[in-house]
């Protein structure tokens, strides 16, 4: 049988591709959080545009599969019998995937997990027939090393290539320090880095070295303790090597994709293993295919995975192949830094990187020069010896921190190696209580008992804009080097601007609702019907109010049903709400004839981080600001003054309730992070409150803007401003911050907040009125620690054990009372969790 | 008999990784004893949530006595003389936390 040409083999990448995008589909589909914040939204375009054509591609990769494999289904063997078994199953899934569309229908729980098992099961049936097919040749690769170690009694002594592996193992560690400390240096060019100075930048170089090298050695001494025992049967040495590889593979899926979706059991381990199988299979089954019917000789299972020694090989393939290896590494970076979560796409370029790296190094390197026993013995004790007696001190775990921000691949070796869960325990209890899966019951939640109509014969227009992402310091009220926010400020001025106002949830899913209904709430997306938890739509709605707002994925979920909706942006995808657009809208609708008061909601996603441009023009007003994100905001200030200058040429300026806020703030650049992903740092935790009080509110409220406020207390504020006195029927609820007298005040000064993400178990303390901050992190295993005085920039501080012990005690605290109010105990023995 | 040598040495050495890499894993479990989320633990802390700190109480001396070097302990019983209003007990459990967690941060029991 003729070799299979490289377009066969780029076809059968190909169809096992289709496979994984649709895998990863489902894997982020299984996630309640991902399948509604980013699947639903379609916050990037193109994994709609999969979802709608899937059925359609499904015939595509359908022929495609049933031409690369007809050369198989013409053998007559077994092979080829299951070949034709193997299309018509499939042919069978693509009538079914056209008649009920799989993917679009996919929201959480167990059914996309199922999917995703079978979708990464193709590939795998197909690497099977591969292997089977290979093993009727008589030809075989492993044929052929076994013939080459019978042909040479002498090497049969020991495994082959024992030293080879050794100095491809060292010399990749090597390869990926060296190549990453000069990807960092030109990372580094420009920056103002106080801690990579010299020293800083040779610590971070040494525990680099250290850390590679520690990988390096273990990945020796793993592949080679397997050959040492399993080298005499050839295939019993393959296997052992392919379950090592997959098992590996697997390990890291689970690492660096199952937590990031919160996917954990049983579950997740056959995910995470038919993904590493899949992978694995595919490529050792196309090398295979390779090697069986050409004349390379594979002396070791490693020669299938990674490509036989060439001798010959010129220098300028290998320096071809470095340089391939170099764009490799500065792409992957370049797609993480465009669109990542919590370092999911770096890591795993890296990870290709040390594949590629190890691959590369392993083709080029042909000595069979033995190493010494002492001399692998010595190398491979000086990582473990340096890792177990190397101590960083304060001040050089605050330079490996900088330095990680420019070395993805220290970052990725060191979390490997160092991240241990400080308290798996509790860790495990922050999983157990986040993403909710028991259905619950809603509860009523009420600030007023027996709400009726408001006492005010006048009632305020209210408007509520929460731009999505918008940080506090890049607005001229909370940040006087900000030069171009100037119809914000204006607005400000005549406004109450709440200066220590923080988010009750890091992120879009639980924030908005939780603004709504005026209360932390348990952590479920979502808990149906909404309606009895929503205090603000209830006190609208027994008001009066017209309800002009944006259904996106969310509102849609919060006000279902809702009488008196009209609607905002119909039409318009979620992620294209802009701010000049809606307030377009809502002027327009003011001018309608019902006499009802108007109530104005929108969610804007004029600077969410998937929103902007990837370069501007940077203007000098823009300079020690991150551009993208400023130009978006200056544009977002022109359209809203525009819009207080119609509110005031109408005269309904002094009688509008305005509140500007935002549902979190947004890393932008800070320790190398991008977006909000599961994070709770100050930068995504602070949010902007500029509240507009109509004229006769101002004159009876009394307000500290300085006492720390949470999005939770806009809807008691709105109470208040109805004329209401709300009172927080439990500590989750908020309160209204233009009624707080002295107690209120005090209290809310001293009395710690627990804040949790909306997408995993991360969870936050702020105590001392917003001044201390403490970061429990479950999906990392770590935790964090913040403090900043006054009004001062936050810096990290040590947690020490008595923070760490009072913190963890809070939030404990802080989920028991979310567990009572929400009944969730109650409901998990129901639905056999915790 | 080299080649023997040479397996157990490398053995040996994927041993010592091995262990390097479990060695946090064992350390933990086999921990001091304490358990924060035990049965006994989170009655005591459901307890201060709901202020029953009368029933808290016996329950968290019997740990105390169990755990005497427990930082966590010494804050519950702060926390549980505090708002058993008993001043002299809160402020010596204060104390014991303060010197079991080795703190000089100014935690407060708030």
């Amino acid at each position: 049988m003729p070799p299979p040409s490289r377009a066969w083999t780029a076809g059968r990448l190909l169809v096992a591709g289709f496979c994984w995008l649709t895998a990863a589909y489902a894997c982020v589909a299984s996630s309640t959080f991902a399948s509604l914040q980013f699947l639903q939204p379609r916050v990037f375009p193109w994994t709609g545009t999969f979802s709608d054509w899937h059925p359609a591609a499904s015939w595509l990769w359908l022929a495609a599969a049933a031409t690369l494999s007809w050369r198989d289904v013409r053998r007559h063997d077994v092979a080829g019998r299951l070949t034709l078994g193997l299309l018509v199953l499939l042919a069978a899934g693509v009538v079914w995937n056209t008649a009920s569309p799989v993917l679009p229908s996919l929201a959480g729980g167990m059914p996309p997990l199922v999917v995703a098992i079978v979708a990464f099961a193709i590939p795998m049936a197909f690497a099977a027939i591969d292997h089977m097919a290979v093993r009727g040749c008589r030809s075989s690769a492993f044929a052929k090393a076994t013939a080459d170690k019978l042909d040479r009694p002498a090497a049969a002594e020991r495994p082959p290539d024992e030293s080879r592996l050794f100095l491809v193992a060292v010399a990749t560690a090597l390869l990926a320090t060296a190549l990453y400390a000069v990807f960092a240096s030109v990372a580094m060019a420009g920056a103002f880095e106080p801690d990579l100075l010299t020293e800083g930048l040779l610590t971070g170089l040494a525990w680099s070295l250290v850390d590679h090298l520690w990988i390096g050695c273990a990945a020796f001494l793993t592949l080679v303790v397997i050959a040492r025992l399993a080298w005499r049967r050839s295939g019993l040495h393959y296997a052992a090597v392919f379950a090592t590889l997959t098992a590996a593979l697997a390990l890291a899926f689970s690492r660096l994709v199952g937590t990031a979706l919160g996917m954990h059991g049983v579950a997740a381990a056959c995910v995470a293993t038919a993904f590493a199988a899949s992978v694995v299979g595919t490529w050792s089954g196309l090398c295979l295919r390779r090697f069986a019917d050409d004349e390379t000789v594979a002396v070791s299972p490693l020669d299938i995975f990674f490509g036989a020694a060439r001798p010959m090989e010129s220098p300028a393939r290998s320096a071809l192949a470095i340089l391939s290896l170099i764009a490799l590494a500065a792409a992957c970076a370049g797609v993480a830094r465009l669109a990542d979560w919590d370092f999911v796409l770096l890591k795993a370029g890296v990870m290709a990187v040390w594949i590629a790296a190890f691959g590369l190094v392993h083709r080029v390197t042909t000595s069979r020069a033995r190493v010494p026993p002492w001399a692998v013995a010595l190398v491979c004790m000086v990582p473990l010896a340096a890792q177990q007696t190397m101590h960083a001190s304060v001040d050089q775990r605050r330079m490996l921190a900088r330095y990680e921000v420019y070395n993805p691949s220290f970052r990725m070796a060191h979390g490997l190696l160092h991240d241990v869960a400080a308290t798996p325990a509790f860790d495990r209890f922050l999983r157990a209580n986040t993403s909710v899966d028991a259905p619950l019951t809603p509860v009523n939640l009420e600030f007023v008992p027996s709400l009726g109509p408001s006492p005010q014969p006048v009632k305020p227009l209210i408007f509520v804009l929460v731009v999505d992402s918008l940080r506090p310091d890049y607005l001229g009220s909370y940040n006087a080097k900000v030069r171009f926010t100037p119809r914000l400020d204006a607005f400000a001025a005549e406004s109450v601007v709440f200066r220590n106002a923080f988010t009750r949830f890091g992120g879009t899913g639980l924030s908005v609702p939780a603004i709504w209904a005026g209360s932390a709430l348990v952590h479920k997306q979502y808990v149906q019907p909404f309606h009895p938890m929503n205090t603000l739509e209830k006190l609208l709605d027994v008001n009066g109010y017209r309800k002009v707002v944006g259904r996106d994925s969310i509102m849609g979920r919060l006000l279902e049903g809702s009488p008196r909706l009209d609607e905002l942006d119909a039409g318009v995808a979620n992620m294209d709400y802009r701010l000049c657009g809606t307030l377009g809208q809502i002027e327009a609708k003011l001018a309608s004839t019902d006499a009802a008061p108007v109530f104005a909601y929108s969610l804007p996603q004029d600077v969410h981080m998937s929103r902007l441009p990837a370069t501007v023009e940077s203007g000098p007003e823009y300079r020690g600001f991150h551009a993208p994100y400023a130009t978006k905001v200056h544009a977002i200030d022109a359209c809203f003054g525009h819009f207080v200058d119609a509110l005031k040429a109408r005269g309904l300026y002094d009688r509008s309730l305005i509140v500007l806020t935002s549902d979190h703030g947004e890393m932008l650049g800070e320790d190398g992070r991008f977006g909000h992903s599961t994070h709770l740092f100050p930068q995504v935790i602070r949010v902007p409150l500029i509240v507009h009080l109509p004229a006769e509110l101002t004159r009876r409220a009394t307000i500290d803007v300085d006492t720390l406020a949470l999005s939770t207390d806009i809807t008691p504020t709105i109470y208040s401003a109805l004329g209401y006195q709300p009172a927080p029927a439990n500590p989750l609820m908020g309160r209204s911050l233009v009624a707080m007298d002295a107690h209120a005040v005090e209290t809310r000064r001293h009395e710690p907040v627990v804040i949790a993400s909306s997408y995993g178990p991360v969870y936050a303390v702020l105590q001392d009125n917003g001044q201390r901050l403490y970061i429990a992190d479950a999906l990392n295993g770590s935790d964090l620690a913040y403090a900043r005085a006054g009004d001062g920039p936050w810096s990290a501080v040590e947690v020490t054990p008595a923070s760490r012990i009072v913190s963890q005690f809070l939030i404990r605290q802080h989920l028991d009372e979310v567990s009572r109010v929400f009944h969730v105990d109650d409901a998990s023995a129901h639905h056999g969790q915790h | 008999m080299e080649s023997l040598t040479r397996t157990a040495l490398l053995l040996g050495l994927l041993a010592a990784y091995v262990a390097a890499t479990l060695r946090p894993v064992l350390l933990d479990g086999a921990g001091h004893g304490f358990d924060a989320l035990a049965p006994e633990s989170r009655f005591v802390e459901r307890a201060i949530g709901e202020h029953r700190f009368g029933d808290a109480l016996p329950v968290a001396l019997q740990l105390q006595h169990a755990h005497t070097g427990e930082p966590l302990v010494a804050y519950w019983l702060a926390t549980i003389y505090q708002g058993l209003d008993r001043p002299a007990e809160a402020r010596s459990a204060w104390d014991d936390f303060h010197r079991l967690s080795g703190s000089t941060d100014g935690v407060n029991a708030d």
